[in-house]
């Protein structure tokens, strides 16, 4: 699986095991990601060759009312506000793609034990701001994707992670959320399901300031690794 | 304009559905014309237009700055939309014979000025490609087809046909940069 799979990566016409093979090929070949971003490029405007067609008679009424039958984005998103966004507490970057790297470097180091909340709806007393929020990106070999918020209510620092498109856990299999600092140390901040469609949502109480370099979901055999077990699924760099 | 759309793409966020009809009556026409133009099928194209608005509705920030503009972003989503309909259904539609059926003299949608800007320019710098390129770009970029279906339906070595999409657009971009200069009196803003 090498450059010439360019194409059908684009298209999407690989399967799942081509696709991640290609993607790792992707972060070791600059040739290829240059070659990509100029297919992006060149092909931004084409929908506007479009010609202008009416759309079908009815069309508007019968689309929002099948949408609207369906169940909203998830719960907490419900619940979450969309103010402008507050001066960010601390600086929020793009997930890097040596996210992962970074972390497996710091392997079977001291982890504090957390008290974690379970509860995985969240109560809100008052308005809570958004100090913040970073997208996670699928490592090599997995799906999905997630949204990490910052989110400071009552006094607290919470962080709030969405995630969708994930594999489905078998078994006792969960998700778990892990905070890494400076030194490496990896911090449990949550543990989630997801429904059958590969979506979770799991909010957790920021156990301190501390100084997080970086925020990784991984998939666990049990709900209760006290530390990581399993492959890192997403990454992103805080 | 993009800001207006993240604004009500975070209000949907929210389960707002008022948000989500304005969305979909701004981005309606686009997004049919351009799944009409890919597909040929009115009937394929109201269905893709409702998977993609139903996925902005039950799935939870699936757009966010990092990805781009709003509109190129839900236009990506609505070609992708559109490839896997007609992988599904496997059609073997010809849109490009039925363009000229798909005429409307409706004017663009006011709010989505680059469609008006660029339709005509583009439409005509694609005119001006030949035949093999535009059929390369036809095949790759508006059906959505493999490499190995692209060098089949041409009758061309596989080994080439990466090279030859890549030539293809870089000719269009060529002549659009033509165009541009004023030659057919299109405005454009110079970039
Ligand atoms: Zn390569």
């Amino acid at each position: 699986m090498k450059c010439e799979a360019l194409i059908d990566y684009f298209n999407g016409t690989l399967n799942d095991k081509d696709r991640a093979a290609f993607e790792k090929h992707l972060a070791e070949c600059t040739d290829c990601r240059e070659e990509l971003e100029e297919l992006r490029l060149l092909t931004a405007d084409l929908p506007f060759a479009a010609e202008p067609a009416e759309p079908n008679d009815g069309m508007k009424e019968r689309v929002l009312s099948a949408v609207f039958a369906e169940e909203p984005v998830t719960a907490v998103e419900k619940t979450a506000p969309a103010p402008a966004p507050r001066k960010p507490a601390r600086q929020w970057l793009q997930p890097l793609l040596a996210a992962s790297l970074l972390l497996s470097a710091g392997a079977n180091v001291y982890l504090l034990a957390q008290k974690e909340e379970t509860d995985q709806q969240v109560a809100r007393e008052e308005p809570a701001t958004l100090a913040g929020s970073v997208q996670l990106a699928a490592t090599e070999g997995f799906n999905g994707q997630a949204q990490a918020s910052m989110v400071q209510e009552n006094g607290h620092s919470s962080v709030i992670l969405q995630a969708n498109q994930l594999q489905v856990p078998t078994g006792t299999e969960a998700y778990q959320v892990w905070l890494i600092n400076e030194a490496g140390d990896k911090v449990r901040a949550g543990t989630f399901n997801t429904d059958e469609s590969g979506r979770g949502a799991v909010s957790y109480t920021m156990p301190s300031d501390d100084n997080w370099q970086m925020i990784a979901v991984t998939l666990e055999p049990t709900a209760t690794s006290e530390q990581p077990l399993g492959d890192i699924v997403l990454a992103a760099e805080l | 304009m993009s800001e207006q759309d993240f604004e009500l793409y975070e209000r949907i966020q929210a389960a707002d559905k008022q948000a989500l009809e304005t969305l979909y009556e701004r981005y309606e026409k686009l997004l049919f014309s351009f799944a009409l133009r890919m597909t040929g099928r009115r009937d394929l194209s109201e269905e893709i237009v409702q998977d993609v608005f139903m996925k902005i509705w039950t799935k939870p920030n699936l757009y966010d700055r990092s990805k781009g503009k709003f509109s190129s972003w839900l236009l990506t989503v609505t070609r992708n939309a559109s490839i896997d309909s007609m992988r599904r259904k496997n059609e073997q539609t010809e849109a490009l014979d039925e363009r000229d059926s798909l005429k409307s003299n409706e004017p663009a949608v006011e709010d989505l000025v680059q469609w008006k800007e660029e339709g005509t320019v583009l439409r005509h710098a694609i005119a001006q490609l030949a035949e093999e390129q535009r059929e390369m770009i036809e095949l790759f970029y508006f059906k959505g087809l493999s490499q190995r279906a692209i060098a089949e339906e041409r009758n061309i070595p596989l080994g080439t046909v990466k090279g030859r999409i890549r030539l293809a657009l870089k000719h269009l971009k060529g002549h659009l940069s033509t165009g541009k200069g004023g030659v057919d009196g299109e405005v454009r803003g110079i970039d």
